[in-house]
């Protein structure tokens, strides 16, 4: 699994500095888009297309989007859409001030932006379907995703989404719950996932690389771990789409011997499975 | 290269599952794990006492989180070349973690060849010879 920030990505990869992510990170808040990398980005465009629109533009001094179109390139439609996507957009994708600044070329970041989009791909259909109608959509349906993606390709579990419900009536109390809080700028909650034990037992397995059979403290750090892995990453995928959220390290809660109160009045929940298990994701907000 | 040229690294994180992983996926590396802490106290006093060339420091530790400890670490030493690791690598925790001093940053699930990338970079931005 490979789920980071575009900038975060080509950190690890070693295709920019640190120093040139951060001044990039910075350089954001000054920069506005060019159309023709966020079409670039949207895959509108190809770099050699883009090519030939700035060799023409060097020419004639015409706009970007008019010769997009006069090329054939792009429809008036689309330009007019770019337009407004760079007059309400704050923030600039990463990609295109590193490549304003010099610090990589449109070869490499067209060649890496396909990568880290292929990497990224999520199950969008299903997540989507599943909560067309729920508040705090956005959190909801990228938490559940991110967990999906660790369960899925992290964990080797075939996990699906029975459904989405509301109220705290239908949260489902399996043995242990793994309870994790978060804070943004409008909004608090916290997400907690409950597991029965065969399932807990495989979260640890995976995180140990080993056989585990027992819930013991060792067990439960693991698992508590991997829903922090999952849990976080879904705040890095949020933070992309201008969602910051601050995290809490998790608490395990066995409902055997300690009760979990669900104090919060707005709750959603989310029924998933596996072929032999189920669980529960659900948000306090 | 010999065991004792091997770059020292102190990895704190809460998590002992964690610690284990980062160990595991170092060996046999040009880095070794000399010390873990499992908290931002304690990883200021081994950082003292050992003084390691790399730290790799968890962010979302209880009481003491892993940005205000390396703000610690940095007071303590200027030099440390202190290596941020978090499942939690927003835009803002990335740049928030750089401006404050820290070398590069990993995003949790670790993966050995990313953090072996990241960790060379480090050493060899900061003339550490491996």
């Amino acid at each position: 699994m490979n789920i980071r920030f575009f900038g975060q990505y080509l950190l690890e990869k070693g295709r920019i500095t640190s120093q040139q992510l951060l001044d990039a990170l910075e350089g954001q808040k000054h920069i506005t888009a060019p159309i023709g990398t966020m079409a670039l980005e949207q895959g509108l465009l190809t770099t050699e297309q883009i090519k030939q629109v700035l060799l023409h533009q060097r020419r004639t001094n015409q706009r970007f989007g008019e010769i997009a179109v006069a090329l054939g390139f792009l429809t008036q439609a689309q330009v007019n859409q770019l337009l407004h996507a760079q007059d309400t957009s704050h923030r600039v994708r990463l990609g295109e001030v590193l490549l304003l600044k010099g610090y990589i070329t449109i070869e490499t970041l067209d060649k890496e932006l396909k990568e880290y989009n292929k990497e990224s791909e999520r199950f969008v259909s299903e997540v989507s379907a599943a909560f067309s109608n729920v508040a705090h959509k956005q959190i909801v349906k990228t938490f559940i995703d991110l967990m999906l993606v660790m369960f899925t390709r992290f964990g080797k579990q075939d996990i699906i989404i029975e459904r989405c419900e509301t109220g705290k009536e239908n949260v489902r109390l399996f043995r242990w719950i793994i309870s994790q809080k978060f804070a943004g700028q409008d909004v608090k909650f916290n997400c907690l996932v409950s597991v029965p034990p065969k399932l807990l037992l495989q979260m640890a397995s995976t995180m140990l690389d080993e056989n585990v059979s027992t819930a013991d403290d060792l067990a439960l750090d693991a698992t508590k771990e991997f829903i922090n892995i999952a849990n976080g990453t879904a705040c890095a995928k949020l933070s992309e789409d201008g969602v910051s959220l601050k995290m809490l390290p998790p608490e395990v809660y066995e409902t055997t011997t300690t009760p979990y109160p669900i104090q919060a009045n707005d709750v959603i929940c989310v029924h998933l499975a596996s072929p032999d298990s189920k669980l529960e994701v659900a948000f306090e907000f | 290269m010999t065991d004792n040229k091997k770059v020292s690294v102190l990895a704190v994180d809460d998590s002992r599952t964690m610690l284990a992983m980062i160990a595991t996926q170092l060996k046999g590396s040009n880095f070794e794990v000399v010390a873990t802490a499992s908290s931002g106290p304690e990883a200021v006093e081994k950082y003292k006492q050992l003084k390691p060339q790399l730290v790799l420091l968890d962010i979302v530790m209880p009481d003491v989180t892993g940005i205000d400890t390396l703000e610690r670490l940095l007071e303590t030493d200027t030099g440390a070349r202190v290596v941020m690791v978090s499942s939690a690598g927003t835009e803002d925790t990335v740049r928030d973690c750089l401006k404050k001093g820290a070398k590069s940053f990993l995003q949790k699930p670790i993966h050995k060849e990313g953090m072996l990338h990241t960790l060379k970079n480090v050493c060899e931005e900061a003339g550490v010879e491996l």
